[in-house]
């Protein structure tokens, strides 16, 4: 993977999995202290501690159709080759947690690239999932729930191309005017 | 399009597009439109998922064909994805692998405008062995 969006992407998929009813991704920019956070929470069933414990091993996981789960362990090497630090919360049935830490001007941090696509994606592929976008950086903060929009479009379906590309624009728009840099 | 940045202005929006999706009459009857769903797990978007659905997005939405673009999880074609679903009204769901800008262009173009098959197909044998093997 080769922008952090997509691993955004993939977590939220887990949470999907999951049974999450609402999945929260909060971005947070740093530049005073050159911090990219990358925090991904959701409502779902959770883990018990022997799966929490080995989440990060690329050669476990809770498929049954086969035997490796790369999804988190990528993201922890990608947050730990920048120097900074990955760490996963779990508890059975209240949620999970994963929270990434990035040095923001390392040579090695991905590009965070399509953030606004993801997010649309998930929003207009799940439904009956809340899907909530803060971003927080130094000229401002942006928030989005996927249920205000929902609740907003009201019979006009959300997953129709011309939405889909609207709500991208949306987010698109405020993020370039918190100059977050990809 | 005017552009967008509140959520008041896709307030102000909603009525417009209401109407034109009126006149397609798809939001009812999703089974009278073209459905595509593109498998995207952890294989399927390192194959460039994400790509593919971006693709089908923008490019039905140029060609005005009446479709919903959805992801879904893992659909376990690791060694095909990224793999999309696609399903004609009335029709069976077919799932193509490795389908990347170029196939996706073939597909809209021969499948789903004239429903003309194209390679790539993957197969659902497995399913009905295993339904056959429980029947035994």
């Amino acid at each position: 993977m080769k922008e952090l969006s997509l691993h955004i992407l993939d977590i939220m998929e887990n949470s999907v999995s999951g049974g999450a009813s609402r999945i929260e991704v909060n971005i947070t920019i740093n530049e005073a202290d050159d911090l990219l956070a990358i925090q991904v929470t959701d409502n779902g069933r959770g883990m018990d501690i022997e799966t929490l414990a080995n989440v990060t091993d690329p050669f476990f996981t809770t498929r049954t159709t086969r035997k490796i789960g790369m999804g988190i362990s990528l993201l922890k090497q990608q947050a730990e080759q920048t120097g900074g630090e990955f760490t996963i919360k779990s508890e059975l049935g209240k949620g999970t947690e994963v929270d990434a830490l990035f040095g923001l001007n390392n040579i090695d941090r991905q590009p965070l690239g399509d953030i606004a696509g993801v997010i649309v994606n998930m929003a207009t592929s799940y439904s009956a999932i809340d899907f909530v976008l803060n971003i927080s950086a130094s000229e401002g903060t942006f928030h989005l729930s996927s249920k205000e929009v929902r609740e907003i479009l009201d019979e006009v379906p959300m997953n129709s191309p011309e939405v889909i590309l609207m709500l991208k624009e949306l987010i698109q728009t405020n993020m370039t005017d918190l100059k977050i840099v990809n | 399009m005017t552009k967008i940045k509140t959520l008041d202005d896709l307030r102000k929006l909603r009525d417009t597009l209401r109407s034109e999706m009126n006149i397609r009459e798809n939001s009812e009857h999703p089974d009278r439109v073209v459905q595509i769903r593109v498998a995207m797990s952890t294989c399927g978007i390192t194959s460039g998922a994400k790509e593919t659905m971006d693709f089908f997005v923008s490019e039905l939405k140029k060609r005005q064909i009446n479709a919903v673009v959805t992801q879904t999880g893992c659909m376990s074609y690791c060694y095909a994805e990224p793999t999309v679903e696609i399903t004609l009204p009335g029709k069976h769901p077919v799932v193509f692998g490795n389908v990347d800008n170029k196939k996706a262009d073939e597909l809209i173009e021969s499948y789903i405008k004239n429903g003309e098959l194209v390679d790539g197909i993957i197969p659902i044998n497995h399913i009905e062995v295993e339904q056959n093997n429980r029947r035994i």
